[in-house]
Protein backbone atom coordinates (compact mmCIF):
# COMPACT_ATOMS: atom_id res chain seq x y z
CA UNK A 1 0.00 0.00 0.00
CA UNK A 2 1.51 3.49 -0.85
CA UNK A 3 1.86 5.57 1.59
CA UNK A 4 0.88 9.69 1.53
CA UNK A 5 3.45 11.91 1.65
CA UNK A 6 3.97 14.39 4.09
CA UNK A 7 2.76 17.76 4.22
CA UNK A 8 5.23 20.52 2.84
CA UNK A 9 4.26 22.34 6.92
CA UNK A 10 5.29 18.62 8.50
CA UNK A 11 8.62 18.48 6.11
CA UNK A 12 9.49 21.82 7.53
CA UNK A 13 8.69 21.05 11.14
CA UNK A 14 10.24 17.39 10.95
CA UNK A 15 13.20 19.34 9.22
CA UNK A 16 13.94 22.32 12.08
CA UNK A 17 13.36 19.46 14.91
CA UNK A 18 16.42 18.07 13.49
CA UNK A 19 18.23 21.05 13.17
CA UNK A 20 17.36 22.33 16.66
CA UNK A 21 18.39 18.67 18.27
CA UNK A 22 21.83 18.33 16.89
CA UNK A 23 23.10 22.22 17.39
CA UNK A 24 21.59 22.02 20.66
CA UNK A 25 19.07 24.73 20.75
CA UNK A 26 15.42 25.24 21.77
CA UNK A 27 13.00 24.26 18.81
CA UNK A 28 11.96 27.63 18.69
CA UNK A 29 15.19 29.37 18.58
CA UNK A 30 15.57 27.89 14.56
CA UNK A 31 13.53 28.66 11.38
CA UNK A 32 13.48 28.52 8.11
CA UNK A 33 16.52 31.28 8.42
CA UNK A 34 18.39 29.78 10.42
CA UNK A 35 21.67 28.99 8.18
CA UNK A 36 24.98 27.81 9.02
CA UNK A 37 27.96 30.58 9.98
CA UNK A 38 24.53 32.78 11.03
CA UNK A 39 23.13 30.38 14.05
CA UNK A 40 25.34 29.56 16.65
CA UNK A 41 26.94 26.39 16.31
CA UNK A 42 25.65 25.33 12.97
CA UNK A 43 29.37 25.02 11.43
CA UNK A 44 30.70 22.27 8.60
CA UNK A 45 30.76 18.98 10.97
CA UNK A 46 27.01 20.36 12.41
CA UNK A 47 25.76 20.54 8.97
CA UNK A 48 27.14 17.35 7.53
CA UNK A 49 25.33 15.58 11.09
CA UNK A 50 22.00 17.84 9.88
CA UNK A 51 22.20 16.90 6.47
CA UNK A 52 22.94 12.41 7.51
CA UNK A 53 20.28 13.08 10.30
CA UNK A 54 17.72 14.43 7.05
CA UNK A 55 18.95 11.14 4.91
CA UNK A 56 17.87 9.01 8.17
CA UNK A 57 14.92 10.80 8.70
CA UNK A 58 12.59 10.51 4.97
CA UNK A 59 15.46 7.71 3.84
CA UNK A 60 16.61 9.96 1.02
CA UNK A 61 20.08 10.78 -0.72
CA UNK A 62 21.74 14.28 -0.60
CA UNK A 63 24.62 14.40 -3.38
CA UNK A 64 27.62 15.57 -2.14
CA UNK A 65 27.44 18.21 -4.40
CA UNK A 66 24.14 19.42 -2.88
CA UNK A 67 25.58 19.13 0.38
CA UNK A 68 27.07 22.56 0.10
CA UNK A 69 24.37 24.53 -1.67
CA UNK A 70 22.02 24.09 1.11
CA UNK A 71 22.94 27.17 2.91
CA UNK A 72 19.66 27.50 5.07
CA UNK A 73 16.50 25.36 6.97
CA UNK A 74 14.57 26.97 4.37
CA UNK A 75 17.04 25.38 1.71
CA UNK A 76 16.99 22.03 2.92
CA UNK A 77 13.22 21.81 3.78
CA UNK A 78 13.05 22.46 0.30
CA UNK A 79 15.69 19.92 -1.30
CA UNK A 80 13.38 17.47 1.10
CA UNK A 81 9.77 18.01 -0.53
CA UNK A 82 11.06 18.44 -4.01
CA UNK A 83 12.85 14.56 -3.36
CA UNK A 84 10.05 13.29 -1.88
CA UNK A 85 7.51 14.32 -4.76
CA UNK A 86 10.04 12.94 -7.26
CA UNK A 87 10.09 9.77 -5.22
CA UNK A 88 6.36 9.85 -5.42
CA UNK A 89 6.06 10.32 -9.08
CA UNK A 90 8.82 7.15 -9.46
CA UNK A 91 6.57 5.06 -7.38
CA UNK A 92 3.08 6.36 -9.14
CA UNK B 1 20.68 -17.15 7.89
CA UNK B 2 24.26 -16.75 6.69
CA UNK B 3 28.39 -15.64 7.56
CA UNK B 4 27.50 -11.57 6.27
CA UNK B 5 31.29 -11.27 6.78
CA UNK B 6 34.64 -12.13 8.09
CA UNK B 7 37.30 -10.68 9.94
CA UNK B 8 40.83 -11.87 8.95
CA UNK B 9 44.53 -10.91 10.75
CA UNK B 10 45.63 -8.02 8.28
CA UNK B 11 49.40 -7.95 7.38
CA UNK B 12 50.12 -4.70 9.41
CA UNK B 13 53.59 -4.77 9.49
CA UNK B 14 55.57 -6.84 6.26
CA UNK B 15 58.11 -8.49 8.92
CA UNK B 16 55.20 -10.24 10.72
CA UNK B 17 54.37 -13.85 9.81
CA UNK B 18 52.06 -14.40 12.77
CA UNK B 19 50.67 -12.06 15.68
CA UNK B 20 49.36 -12.60 19.30
CA UNK B 21 45.58 -12.28 20.12
CA UNK B 22 46.14 -10.11 23.05
CA UNK B 23 42.41 -9.59 24.29
CA UNK B 24 38.82 -10.49 22.96
CA UNK B 25 37.23 -7.73 22.88
CA UNK B 26 33.36 -9.81 22.56
CA UNK B 27 32.20 -13.43 23.84
CA UNK B 28 31.15 -15.58 21.20
CA UNK B 29 27.44 -15.00 19.96
CA UNK B 30 27.56 -11.72 20.68
CA UNK B 31 25.85 -8.91 18.82
CA UNK B 32 28.33 -6.10 17.33
CA UNK B 33 28.05 -3.47 15.04
CA UNK B 34 29.99 -2.56 12.06
CA UNK B 35 32.96 -0.61 13.09
CA UNK B 36 32.98 -2.04 16.99
CA UNK B 37 36.27 -3.57 18.07
CA UNK B 38 36.71 -7.02 18.48
CA UNK B 39 39.95 -8.17 19.20
CA UNK B 40 42.83 -6.38 19.99
CA UNK B 41 45.94 -7.84 18.16
CA UNK B 42 49.71 -7.95 19.00
CA UNK B 43 52.23 -7.37 16.26
CA UNK B 44 56.02 -7.10 16.65
CA UNK B 45 55.70 -3.33 16.66
CA UNK B 46 52.22 -1.95 17.52
CA UNK B 47 49.14 -3.75 18.82
CA UNK B 48 46.08 -3.01 16.48
CA UNK B 49 42.35 -3.03 17.38
CA UNK B 50 40.48 -4.94 14.93
CA UNK B 51 36.78 -3.77 13.78
CA UNK B 52 34.02 -5.74 12.87
CA UNK B 53 32.99 -4.98 9.13
CA UNK B 54 29.34 -5.29 9.59
CA UNK B 55 26.65 -5.22 12.49
CA UNK B 56 25.55 -9.36 13.42
CA UNK B 57 26.53 -12.00 15.54
CA UNK B 58 30.06 -12.93 16.54
CA UNK B 59 31.64 -16.38 16.15
CA UNK B 60 34.99 -16.46 16.84
CA UNK B 61 38.26 -18.44 15.84
CA UNK B 62 40.71 -18.18 18.46
CA UNK B 63 41.52 -17.53 22.11
CA UNK B 64 43.23 -15.09 24.14
CA UNK B 65 46.24 -15.77 23.81
CA UNK B 66 46.51 -17.57 20.94
CA UNK B 67 49.05 -17.09 18.24
CA UNK B 68 47.87 -16.72 14.33
CA UNK B 69 49.22 -16.52 11.41
CA UNK B 70 48.34 -13.00 9.28
CA UNK B 71 45.65 -13.88 7.08
CA UNK B 72 43.83 -16.26 9.45
CA UNK B 73 40.36 -15.76 10.21
CA UNK B 74 39.34 -14.32 13.82
CA UNK B 75 35.57 -14.01 13.34
CA UNK B 76 32.63 -14.60 11.05
CA UNK B 77 29.48 -12.13 11.78
CA UNK B 78 26.32 -13.60 11.42
CA UNK B 79 23.00 -12.38 10.09
CA UNK B 80 21.29 -14.10 13.37
CA UNK B 81 22.89 -15.32 16.92
CA UNK B 82 22.23 -19.29 16.21
CA UNK B 83 24.53 -19.38 13.57
CA UNK B 84 27.89 -21.21 13.23
CA UNK B 85 29.00 -21.80 16.97
CA UNK B 86 29.54 -25.37 16.78
CA UNK B 87 32.19 -24.68 13.52
CA UNK B 88 33.66 -22.13 15.70
CA UNK B 89 34.55 -24.04 18.51
CA UNK B 90 35.73 -26.91 16.43
CA UNK B 91 38.07 -24.85 15.11
CA UNK B 92 39.40 -23.10 18.50
CA UNK B 93 39.81 -26.70 19.94
CA UNK B 94 41.94 -27.88 17.50
CA UNK B 95 44.14 -25.06 18.26
CA UNK B 96 46.64 -25.20 21.05
CA UNK B 97 46.55 -22.22 23.70
CA UNK B 98 50.14 -21.70 23.44
CA UNK B 99 51.44 -23.09 19.64
CA UNK B 100 54.86 -22.98 18.22
CA UNK B 101 57.53 -20.44 19.25
CA UNK B 102 60.13 -19.52 16.74
CA UNK B 103 61.94 -17.12 15.02
CA UNK B 104 59.75 -14.46 13.14
CA UNK B 105 56.88 -15.91 15.97
CA UNK B 106 54.63 -13.33 18.14
CA UNK B 107 55.43 -15.13 21.38
CA UNK B 108 59.15 -15.83 23.04
CA UNK B 109 59.47 -18.26 25.80
CA UNK B 110 61.51 -18.22 28.55
CA UNK B 111 62.26 -21.39 30.10
CA UNK B 112 60.76 -21.63 34.07
CA UNK B 113 59.32 -18.02 33.60
CA UNK B 114 56.18 -18.54 30.99
CA UNK B 115 55.49 -16.94 27.57
CA UNK B 116 56.25 -13.53 26.59
CA UNK B 117 55.05 -11.34 23.51
CA UNK B 118 57.89 -9.90 21.40
CA UNK B 119 56.72 -6.84 22.26
CA UNK B 120 56.37 -7.51 25.97
CA UNK B 121 60.24 -9.04 25.94
CA UNK B 122 61.47 -6.01 23.89
CA UNK B 123 59.96 -4.03 27.01
CA UNK B 124 61.58 -6.05 29.70
CA UNK B 125 64.95 -5.92 28.02
CA UNK B 126 64.60 -2.06 27.41
CA UNK B 127 63.48 -1.52 31.23
CA UNK B 128 65.75 -3.82 33.07
CA UNK B 129 63.26 -5.34 34.30
CA UNK B 130 63.73 -8.99 35.64
CA UNK B 131 61.38 -11.51 33.70
CA UNK B 132 60.95 -13.88 36.76
CA UNK B 133 58.82 -10.91 38.43
CA UNK B 134 55.51 -11.59 35.48
CA UNK B 135 56.19 -15.71 35.73
CA UNK B 136 53.02 -16.06 37.72
CA UNK B 137 51.44 -14.68 34.42
CA UNK B 138 51.80 -17.98 32.46
CA UNK B 139 51.47 -15.38 29.34
CA UNK B 140 52.84 -11.85 29.37
CA UNK B 141 51.45 -9.54 26.86
CA UNK B 142 52.74 -5.78 26.50
CA UNK B 143 50.09 -4.25 28.47
CA UNK B 144 51.08 -6.45 31.87
CA UNK B 145 55.28 -4.83 31.41
CA UNK B 146 55.48 -1.40 32.96
CA UNK B 147 58.55 0.57 33.03
CA UNK B 148 59.93 0.98 36.77
CA UNK B 149 58.15 3.57 39.14
CA UNK B 150 60.00 7.02 39.67
CA UNK B 151 59.40 9.04 42.83
CA UNK B 152 57.85 12.18 41.71
CA UNK B 153 59.29 15.02 42.34
CA UNK B 154 57.71 17.26 45.20
CA UNK B 155 55.97 14.53 45.34
CA UNK B 156 55.40 15.40 49.24
CA UNK B 157 53.89 18.96 48.79
CA UNK B 158 51.25 17.29 46.41
CA UNK B 159 49.39 15.20 48.83
CA UNK B 160 46.51 17.55 49.41
CA UNK B 161 45.93 17.17 45.25
CA UNK B 162 43.96 14.70 44.12
CA UNK B 163 44.16 12.61 40.86
CA UNK B 164 41.63 10.73 39.28
CA UNK B 165 42.67 8.21 36.32
CA UNK B 166 40.31 8.67 33.62
CA UNK B 167 40.47 5.64 31.23
CA UNK B 168 41.49 6.77 28.01
CA UNK B 169 39.42 5.90 24.70
CA UNK B 170 40.05 3.12 22.67
CA UNK B 171 40.56 5.90 19.32
CA UNK B 172 42.99 7.91 21.55
CA UNK B 173 44.94 4.61 22.59
CA UNK B 174 45.38 3.70 19.16
CA UNK B 175 46.20 7.09 18.66
CA UNK B 176 49.32 6.75 21.07
CA UNK B 177 50.46 3.61 19.56
CA UNK B 178 50.69 5.14 15.98
CA UNK B 179 52.64 8.54 16.92
CA UNK B 180 54.82 7.14 19.69
CA UNK B 181 56.80 4.52 17.10
CA UNK B 182 59.79 7.10 17.47
CA UNK B 183 59.37 8.96 14.38
CA UNK B 184 58.02 11.89 16.35
CA UNK B 185 61.23 12.69 18.63
CA UNK B 186 63.47 12.94 15.63
CA UNK B 187 61.13 15.47 13.82
CA UNK B 188 61.76 18.69 12.52
CA UNK B 189 59.32 21.29 10.75
CA UNK B 190 59.26 24.15 7.85
CA UNK B 191 56.58 26.42 7.28
CA UNK B 192 55.37 28.40 4.02
CA UNK B 193 52.06 31.11 3.58
CA UNK B 194 50.39 30.05 0.61
CA UNK B 195 47.16 32.55 -0.47
CA UNK B 196 43.81 30.94 -0.10
CA UNK B 197 41.88 32.22 -3.17
CA UNK B 198 38.35 33.22 -2.45
CA UNK B 199 35.56 30.55 -2.72
CA UNK B 200 31.94 31.01 -3.10
CA UNK B 201 30.96 28.74 -0.04
CA UNK B 202 29.65 29.98 2.46
CA UNK B 203 32.45 30.32 5.06
CA UNK B 204 31.59 28.34 7.85
CA UNK B 205 30.97 25.09 5.17
CA UNK B 206 34.40 26.28 3.33
CA UNK B 207 36.18 23.18 4.75
CA UNK B 208 33.61 21.10 3.33
CA UNK B 209 33.96 20.91 -0.63
CA UNK B 210 36.36 24.28 -1.75
CA UNK B 211 38.92 23.55 -4.25
CA UNK B 212 42.12 24.54 -2.27
CA UNK B 213 42.19 21.32 0.10
CA UNK B 214 41.72 18.88 -2.76
CA UNK B 215 44.69 20.68 -4.69
CA UNK B 216 46.60 20.65 -2.42
CA UNK B 217 46.13 16.68 -1.64
CA UNK B 218 46.95 16.31 -5.23
CA UNK B 219 49.69 18.33 -5.58
CA UNK B 220 51.26 16.45 -2.64
CA UNK B 221 50.80 12.76 -4.47
CA UNK B 222 52.29 14.32 -7.50
CA UNK B 223 55.72 15.66 -5.13
CA UNK B 224 56.31 12.33 -3.00
CA UNK B 225 56.87 11.29 -6.28
CA UNK B 226 59.95 13.23 -6.49
CA UNK B 227 60.49 13.49 -2.61
CA UNK B 228 60.78 9.65 -2.09
CA UNK B 229 62.54 10.63 1.30
CA UNK B 230 59.19 12.23 2.19
CA UNK B 231 57.48 8.68 1.15
CA UNK B 232 58.99 6.92 3.60
CA UNK B 233 59.58 5.72 6.78
CA UNK B 234 62.81 4.82 9.60
CA UNK B 235 63.30 1.27 11.20
CA UNK B 236 66.30 -0.56 12.24
CA UNK B 237 68.66 2.29 11.18
CA UNK B 238 67.38 2.14 7.35
CA UNK B 239 65.38 4.40 5.36
CA UNK B 240 61.76 1.98 4.22
CA UNK B 241 60.62 3.55 1.09
CA UNK B 242 56.84 3.02 0.43
CA UNK B 243 56.44 1.44 -3.15
CA UNK B 244 53.86 4.09 -3.83
CA UNK B 245 51.68 6.91 -2.63
CA UNK B 246 48.77 6.06 -0.58
CA UNK B 247 47.91 9.27 0.72
CA UNK B 248 46.28 9.52 4.26
CA UNK B 249 43.60 12.50 4.98
CA UNK B 250 43.30 13.30 9.03
CA UNK B 251 39.87 13.46 9.96
CA UNK B 252 38.12 14.46 13.85
CA UNK B 253 34.24 15.18 13.41
CA UNK B 254 33.99 14.71 16.78
CA UNK B 255 34.11 11.21 16.97
CA UNK B 256 37.74 10.57 17.21
CA UNK B 257 40.75 11.06 14.89
CA UNK B 258 40.78 8.63 11.98
CA UNK B 259 43.32 8.94 9.21
CA UNK B 260 41.76 7.46 6.27
CA UNK B 261 43.80 6.67 3.31
CA UNK B 262 42.68 8.06 0.24
CA UNK B 263 45.17 6.30 -2.25
CA UNK B 264 47.31 8.26 -5.17
CA UNK B 265 45.23 11.83 -6.29
CA UNK B 266 47.77 12.60 -8.93
CA UNK B 267 45.06 11.65 -11.61
CA UNK B 268 42.14 12.76 -10.11
CA UNK B 269 40.10 16.75 -10.62
CA UNK B 270 40.11 18.59 -7.16
CA UNK B 271 35.82 17.96 -7.23
CA UNK B 272 36.67 13.48 -7.68
CA UNK B 273 39.15 14.37 -4.64
CA UNK B 274 36.40 16.11 -2.75
CA UNK B 275 33.92 13.58 -3.46
CA UNK B 276 36.41 10.89 -2.02
CA UNK B 277 36.89 13.00 1.25
CA UNK B 278 32.88 13.27 1.57
CA UNK B 279 32.43 9.66 1.10
CA UNK B 280 34.46 9.27 3.73
CA UNK B 281 32.98 12.00 5.74
CA UNK B 282 29.69 9.89 5.48
CA UNK B 283 31.23 6.78 6.57
CA UNK B 284 32.97 8.34 9.37
CA UNK B 285 29.79 9.85 11.04
CA UNK B 286 27.70 6.69 10.12
CA UNK B 287 30.69 5.02 11.73
CA UNK B 288 31.61 2.85 8.65
CA UNK B 289 34.95 3.00 8.38
CA UNK B 290 36.51 -0.24 7.09
CA UNK B 291 39.34 -1.51 7.89
CA UNK B 292 40.86 -0.99 4.64
CA UNK B 293 39.96 3.03 4.79
CA UNK B 294 42.28 3.07 7.37
CA UNK B 295 45.37 1.26 6.33
CA UNK B 296 48.30 1.66 4.40
CA UNK B 297 48.76 4.97 4.64
CA UNK B 298 51.99 6.67 3.23
CA UNK B 299 51.93 10.36 4.05
CA UNK B 300 49.05 12.18 5.98
CA UNK B 301 47.66 15.51 5.39
CA UNK B 302 45.45 17.35 8.43
CA UNK B 303 43.40 19.76 8.02
CA UNK B 304 42.31 22.53 10.78
CA UNK B 305 41.39 25.01 8.15
CA UNK B 306 38.07 24.99 9.85
CA UNK B 307 39.47 25.69 13.64
CA UNK B 308 40.29 29.22 13.36
CA UNK B 309 44.27 28.46 14.08
CA UNK B 310 46.74 30.15 12.98
CA UNK B 311 49.15 27.53 13.01
CA UNK B 312 49.74 23.80 14.44
CA UNK B 313 52.29 21.34 15.30
CA UNK B 314 51.28 18.02 13.61
CA UNK B 315 52.58 14.84 14.83
CA UNK B 316 54.21 11.53 12.53
CA UNK B 317 52.21 8.58 11.83
CA UNK B 318 53.67 5.16 12.63
CA UNK B 319 55.43 4.07 9.50
CA UNK B 320 55.32 7.15 7.97
CA UNK B 321 58.13 10.15 7.91
CA UNK B 322 56.30 13.48 7.09
CA UNK B 323 52.79 14.95 7.62
CA UNK B 324 51.83 18.35 5.97
CA UNK B 325 49.50 20.84 8.25
CA UNK B 326 47.03 22.90 7.21
CA UNK B 327 45.90 25.57 9.18
CA UNK B 328 43.53 28.25 8.80
CA UNK B 329 43.13 31.25 6.54
CA UNK B 330 44.67 34.80 8.49
CA UNK B 331 42.48 38.33 8.14
CA UNK B 332 45.02 38.66 4.70
CA UNK B 333 43.79 35.42 3.19
CA UNK B 334 47.13 33.10 3.63
CA UNK B 335 47.25 30.02 5.12
CA UNK B 336 50.10 28.39 6.27
CA UNK B 337 51.17 25.30 5.32
CA UNK B 338 53.71 23.32 8.07
CA UNK B 339 55.42 20.10 7.08
CA UNK B 340 56.56 18.01 9.98
CA UNK B 341 59.65 15.52 9.19
CA UNK B 342 61.36 12.63 10.60
CA UNK B 343 65.27 14.14 10.54
CA UNK B 344 66.51 11.05 10.43
CA UNK B 345 65.15 10.51 6.68
CA UNK B 346 65.83 14.24 5.32
CA UNK B 347 67.25 17.25 6.47
CA UNK B 348 65.75 21.45 6.65
CA UNK B 349 66.37 22.16 2.70
CA UNK B 350 64.86 18.96 1.29
CA UNK B 351 61.32 19.62 3.46
CA UNK B 352 61.47 23.25 2.25
CA UNK B 353 62.24 22.81 -1.16
CA UNK B 354 59.05 20.40 -1.07
CA UNK B 355 57.05 23.02 0.43
CA UNK B 356 57.74 25.72 -1.70
CA UNK B 357 57.28 23.85 -5.00
CA UNK B 358 54.03 22.73 -3.17
CA UNK B 359 53.06 26.38 -2.72
CA UNK B 360 53.89 27.29 -6.40
CA UNK B 361 51.71 24.14 -7.65
CA UNK B 362 49.02 25.92 -5.69
CA UNK B 363 49.49 29.28 -7.30
CA UNK B 364 49.64 27.80 -10.52
CA UNK B 365 47.25 25.37 -10.25
CA UNK B 366 44.75 28.52 -9.48
CA UNK B 367 45.88 30.62 -12.31
CA UNK B 368 44.92 28.07 -14.45
CA UNK B 369 41.33 27.20 -13.94
CA UNK B 370 41.39 23.75 -16.28
CA UNK B 371 41.63 20.73 -14.45
CA UNK B 372 44.82 19.22 -14.77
Amino acid sequence: MKTSLPTDEDVQERVLEIIASILGHPRQAVGPGSAPGVTPGWDSLAHMRIVLAVEDRFDIHISDQAVVQLLSAEAMVASVITQLAGLDQHEG
Amino acid sequence: MACVDRVYVPREFPQDETVLVAELLVADGDAVEAGQCVAVLEFSKASVELESPAAGYVRLFCREGQELAVGALVAEIYESGQEGSGQADQTRQSVPELPGVGAGGALVRKPGEGYFSVRAEAAIREHGLDAGDYAHLGLVRARDVSPPDRPAEGAGRAESLEAEPVALSRSKRAEIRSIGAGQNAYASSVEVLVPRPGTSDQAALAGLRSRFVPVILKGVCILLKHYPALNAWYEDGAMRRHSGVNLGYALDLGQGLRCVALGDLEGETPEAVSDTIMAMVRKYLRNRLALADLSGATFTVSDLSGEQVAGFIPLINARQGAILGISSPDAQGMTRLVLRFDHRLAEGRLAARFLNALKNYLVSYENEPSDR
